[in-house]
């Protein structure tokens, strides 16, 4: 029987050493998981770590763009409130992880198909943004708070691909980043990653937007330069005024789900990997930005 | 059982936490911070193992601290078996885990508003993350 009490050792969560909900101590937390938790590692080959630590941002509940999300051309009358998880809800936490180095090397520039490393990250770094998304939940119940998850919720649902929680839009109200062309979210850690969140009724200090469009970190929407997503994507699905996600959809189906059926794994990552943005905001769009 | 009707097996999940409980509490109390539960999807059976490198098709959770947050949730009281605080401990925590446990095999899932939950994706299903990606925008 272990009977040593190493720091190192057991949940992250409960030798975190700070308290407060403020967002820097959250950014902490999910900081910790990130690198010392082990269930951050690829099953396969080296088993290298999935994700880097966090870009982090929380939104006031009562945001207005909250209802915006329920507009048809937006997510749609399906996405629900924060208040609809949590009753009486002050605050949603945001998160994108971007995917490690080791991930994103992997990714061949002239391939049609995306790696091992990617397809499998994709499906077990998922499990891990459920660990973090959990984690973050079980830190601000002990604090006090009710936390929910929506996207780990009984009540969950969608309808086709729309959400009702949408977490790309609810990481962009959160201050986290801007959409680009390729739909995706563009953060100053990049694009390529995946996002979590989790609504409370702690009173959580907003982070502001540090932009003002919805696609300011995407110069080909801000200026029309860049662009490089658009011949990027090996079936052509992102064209110049957005992206054709049925083209996407039978891609995935016909190429990738097939390739790596005896792994089972899909997931196609050509429009977060070799870009100007999968590793941070585009230098042309922070031109744009500073310029008066 | 056909696959889309496999869920938590909550005879095992007892069992690993029974075996657990009896381990920290022999000779005083003392919880190991290294055990976690495990679960396989094939038959999403559970098993206690110490934390490490995940292997495919398995997920696993701390005992201490990520599934029982409360320090102490583990100890046996006086004239307790292990197997009644298990009992005890799987019925706290079985809704939180078993939909938990759900979303961890289906990661792509829609949501587990549509009854049973399966990680088999049936024929002709989109690819539901590339999907997400290209679906709606503001």
């Amino acid at each position: 029987m272990n009977t040593t009490r190493d720091p190192d050792q057991g949940y992250a969560g409960i030798r975190f050493g700070k308290r407060g909900y403020d967002v820097a101590t959250l950014e902490s937390l999910l900081t910790e998981l990130v690198t010392t938790d082990p269930r951050n590692a690829l099953p396969e080959g080296d088993n290298v770590p999935i994700w880097e630590p966090p870009v982090v941002g929380v939104a006031a509940a009562d945001d207005p763009l909250f209802e915006r999300l329920k507009e048809p051309g937006v997510v749609g009358p399906i996405h629900r409130d924060p208040d609809f998880w949590v009753p009486g809800a002050k605050a949603v936490v945001s998160f994108f992880l971007p995917f490690s180095e080791e991930v994103k090397r992997s990714y061949e520039r002239g391939n049609p198909l995306p790696s091992l490393e990617w397809v499998s990250g994709r499906l077990n770094g998922e499990v891990f943004v459920n660990v973090l998304r959990r984690a973050v939940a079980s830190y601000l119940e002990s604090l006090g708070g009710r936390a929910v998850i929506p996207n780990l919720d009984r009540r969950y649902t969608s309808d086709k691909w729309l959400p009702a929680w949408s977490e790309r839009h609810v990481a962009h109200v959160a201050g986290v980043g801007t959409f680009g062309l390729h739909a995706g979210l563009l953060t100053r850690k990049g694009a390529a990653g995946r996002i979590g969140s989790v609504v409370t009724d702690l009173p959580i200090a907003p982070t502001p937007r540090p932009y003002t469009g919805v696609y300011e970190y995407c110069p080909w929407m801000t200026d029309g330069s860049c662009g490089v997503c658009i011949p990027r994507c090996p079936v052509g699905a992102i064209h110049a005024t957005g992206k054709d996600h049925d083209i996407c959809v039978t891609n995935g189906q016909n190429n990738i789900r097939p390739a790596f059926h005896e792994w089972g794994y899909h997931s196609c990552g050509h429009c977060q990997n070799n870009l100007p943005c999968s590793d941070g905001i585009p230098p042309r769009a922070l031109e744009l930005a500073a310029a008066p | 059982m056909s696959e889309d009707q496999v869920s938590l097996d909550r005879p095992s999940v007892v069992a690993a936490l029974a075996d657990y409980i009896l381990q920290v509490n022999y000779r005083g109390y003392r919880p190991d911070l290294r055990k976690v539960l495990s679960v396989r999807r094939s038959d999403r059976t559970a098993w206690l193992r110490n934390a490490g490198t995940p292997i495919r098709w398995e997920v696993w959770y701390y005992i201490e601290g990520e599934l029982f947050p409360e320090p102490g949730a583990t100890r046996l009281a006086e004239g307790q078996t292990s197997r009644q605080l298990a009992e005890e401990l799987a019925e706290s925590i079985w809704d939180r885990l078993w939909i938990w446990n759900g979303f961890d095999f289906t990661p792509t899932s829609s949501g587990l508003n549509r009854g049973t939950y399966s990680d088999q994706v049936p024929p002709g299903t989109p690819d539901e993350d590339a999907i997400a990606r290209s679906g709606s925008r503001p």
